[in-house]
């Protein structure tokens, strides 16, 4: 029975990468895949003869035949099919960000606080073996308090589709921050146990993208060049929460330095450091016992794939559907929608901190 | 419709306690605004009662059920909020149905309470009109309209009108006045605007620091104001203060002396400091007091500063402890500061030498140290109904 997912027919708007990326992993947890949705016919007929599913155009054709859904559109429409879905009580498993700009994010979780239906936001990190490891380690206070989190979340040059929705400010709501710091935000607050934020401080910035001399070795996405480009690729930013908890972000599509991915977790009584795509978790601490020393703890971990655990989560919470956390709690759950909307709100802090050349105030 | 009583709310964050034991009753139909500067706890207290926020500790009863753990969809509350979140990929009767067909209601159903939900908020004929075809008051409408078609027990609105230009949010004022008089739903309405505290409530309720100040009709906070804060916060432009101490004669200061039966206010002793309180149309110039019955010693001033705003015109009163020894002796500071004022066609300029009296029927004291009101009139007579009104109001 815990595993048994064959009843949860389920459906995916938005049929680009993403889509069938999250497909494959559907079909590896055995969820009855039934449907995708797309306004592009090309899109539907690469998916319906990969998958040998039905394709709609409309996505209510689609809410017609299926109990969930795993929406991976660009992020201006989440919030139109994300609400389409709630009011048919289907349930929903959205790609980050929760929306292309605050405001919408705001209605989406309005609607969801309303409905029946589980609605997991797709902070697919968390559910990293070494991020779990950790989580559980900071829950049983091996480090103590948590002060500070240096989130890195760097690309040197990886800016994906240039030239497609991705890079379009009107559609994503953003560049690289909105990209990639949700990411970063996300993990950064769930380790810190989702405080209260008091303040946001940032800087967007935009330096690679619209040059015709671009250089990169890999481009996720195809290339069409620096027109249209109108959004960020790298932010700094310093999160200010409630007694003293910080976080410093550093997100790039594009920087003149070296990929960086590391985490750096400071405590009272021991720090961690682990490196997303590298996997390994280190713990340093230091002790007098003995003598005076420090000690740096490595700890190896078996490598997971974050998607297909985040999917296998949002079925199980489906079938507790009962046990909808409402994320007032420590437990808020995996991709709790007040969380991503706090991951929203602290996004848009960092670029209305940025357009305005100052502090952000988070007060009532 | 329902009443709704909040029993000792604390809300604590990790460093913060946004909410501190606030208990109070809002009686079934009444409009109740909770009022209060920036962080004062409006806004948390009535997530409280929305089921947005779960409290510390107390209990939140709508009705007779208790909802402190009930998630927000279940407690028979609508909500309307400042940003006017209305899908923009739904028409005006999609939005407005929302709540209803997530419910399932059947189609019948749906059409005739939107119909009566926009016939009251006065969108007819606008129903499948889109939201970025309307302006910004109509777009507030559609947000009330689909609040109203829930029928809920309560509606709850936090700043709705904060994003209406000046002239529209005045106009809206008297729409939601309109709206609870049609509906007879308790409303609770966070603000900062004292205005429409004072002028859309049946009570209000003054926020600050987490705690409630006090509880009560507007013109009773207005007239007997609890204590420091809510003589400071309600009214624009604010009361002025001026810190003495209670003597034999009455209460005395450095430029301000009011004479009064010590015995009136039999909580503080001689010698205690007190603050004197009175409202700048309280102050009047000698000449034109002839109507203030009771009125205190002249004070003598020099007219400071004039800020004509229309119907009437405030006067920065600079004063002197008596006409002799004037402000060369020290510098003009904030203490020596009166505000008055007055009617356009008083014969005042800048610099001239005035005489005001204060009315002794308006004159507030307060226990300095405390901040809690002692007394709301000094009138000669002892009178027992001008005492302090307890913090939380019993009607």
């Amino acid at each position: 029975m815990t595993d048994d997912r064959s009843n949860i027919e389920t459906g995916i708007v938005g049929l680009g990468n993403i889509g069938q990326y999250h497909a494959e992993r559907l079909r590896e947890l055995e969820v009855p895949l039934v449907g995708g949705m797309d306004v592009a016919a090309e899109a539907r007929r690469r998916f319906a003869g990969r998958y040998n599913v039905d394709v709609y155009e409309d996505h209510q054709e689609l809410y017609e035949t299926v109990d969930a859904v795993v929406i991976t559109t660009p992020n201006k429409y989440h919030e139109e099919y994300a609400v389409d879905a709630f009011e048919q009580g289907i349930h929903v498993l959205l790609e980050k960000p929760l929306a292309h700009d605050y405001e919408s994010a705001a209605r989406i979780a309005a609607a969801a606080r309303e409905t029946e239906s589980v609605c997991m936001v797709g902070f697919n990190n968390r559910f990293a073996n070494t991020v779990q490891i950790l989580k559980d380690r900071i829950d049983r206070g091996e480090l103590g308090d948590i002060t500070h989190v240096e989130a890195n979340y760097v690309r040197r040059r990886g800016i994906p589709g240039r030239g497609s929705w991705f890079t379009r400010r009107q559609i994503a709501g953003g560049g690289a921050l909105i990209d990639l710091g949700v990411h970063a935000v996300d993990l950064a607050l769930y380790l810190l146990e989702y405080p209260r934020v008091t303040e946001v401080s940032g800087i967007a910035r935009s330096e690679f993208g619209s040059r015709e001399e671009y250089a990169y070795l890999e481009m996720w996405g195809e290339d069409t060049g620096p027109r249209g480009f109108d959004v960020d690729d790298s932010a700094s930013a310093f999160v200010r929460c409630a007694e003293g908890r910080t976080v410093s972000l550093e997100v790039a599509w594009a920087t003149n330095r070296p990929a960086n991915h590391e985490f750096v977790v400071r405590g009272s009584d021991a720090a961690a450091r682990f490196d997303l795509l590298e996997g390994g978790l280190t713990i340093h601490s230091a002790s007098t016992r003995g003598s005076s020393h420090l000690e740096n703890t490595s700890i190896d971990v078996r490598q997971n794939d974050t998607h297909t655990a985040e999917q296998r989560a949002f079925f199980d919470r489906i079938r507790r559907a009962d046990d909808k956390t409402d994320g007032s709690g420590k437990d808020g759950g995996n991709g709790s929608i007040e969380q991503a909307l706090l991951v929203q709100e602290v996004i848009d802090g960092i670029y209305r901190s940025s357009d305005a050349d100052a502090t952000v105030s988070f007060d009532e | 419709m329902a009443r709704i009583q909040l029993e000792h709310i604390t809300k604590r964050y990790e460093d913060v306690t946004a909410v501190d034991d606030v208990s109070m009753e809002i009686e079934d139909g009444e409009f109740v605004t909770f009022v209060g500067p920036s962080g004062c706890g409006k806004s948390t207290t009535m997530e409280t009662v929305a089921g947005l926020t779960k409290p510390t500790e107390g209990k939140v009863y709508i009705g007779d059920r208790e909802v402190t753990n009930l998630a927000p969809k279940d407690r028979g509350v609508a909500m309307v909020f400042q940003n006017i979140a209305l899908f923009p990929h739904m028409d005006v009767f999609e939005n407005i149905s929302f709540g209803l067909r997530l419910r399932k209601y059947d189609d019948e159903e749906v059409r005739r309470r939107v119909e009566q939900a926009a016939d009251i908020v006065q969108l007819e004929g606008m129903l499948d009109r889109m939201p970025d075809e309307m302006s910004g008051g109509q777009r507030q409408r559609v947000a009330i309209a689909r609040a109203i078609v829930r029928n809920p027990d309560v509606f709850l609105m936090d700043e709705p009108l904060a994003n209406l230009d000046a002239k529209l949010r005045v106009h809206m004022r008297t729409e939601l006045q309109r709206l609870h008089r049609e509906l007879g739903t308790t409303i609770i309405y966070v603000t900062h605007d004292q205005a429409e505290a004072m002028t859309m409530s049946n009570r209000i309720a003054v926020l600050n620091e987490g705690k409630l100040q006090q509880l009560a009709p507007p013109l009773e906070c207005y007239n007997e104001p609890a204590n420091l804060f809510v003589a400071g916060f309600i009214g624009s432009p604010s009361m002025n203060f001026v810190e003495g101490e209670l003597t034999a004669t009455g209460f005395e200061s450095e430029n301000v002396d009011v004479a009064f039966e010590p015995e009136l206010v039999p909580s503080v002793e001689r010698g205690d400091t007190l603050t004197l309180g009175v409202r700048p149309e309280d102050v009047h110039l000698v000449e034109t007091a002839d109507d203030v019955t009771e009125q205190t010693d002249e004070l003598y001033a020099t007219a400071d500063v004039l800020e004509p705003m229309g119907d009437e015109v405030f006067v920065y009163l600079l004063l002197s402890e008596d006409a002799d020894r004037s402000m060369e002796q020290e510098p003009a500071t904030a203490p020596n500061q009166l505000l008055m004022s007055v009617t356009p066609d008083t014969d005042i300029h800048e610099g001239k030498e005035v005489a005001v009296v204060l009315d002794r029927s308006k004159i507030h004291l307060f226990e300095t140290a405390t901040g809690n009101a002692l007394r709301h009139r000094l009138t000669e007579r002892s009178d027992s109904d001008s005492g302090p009104t307890a913090t939380e109001a019993d009607s």
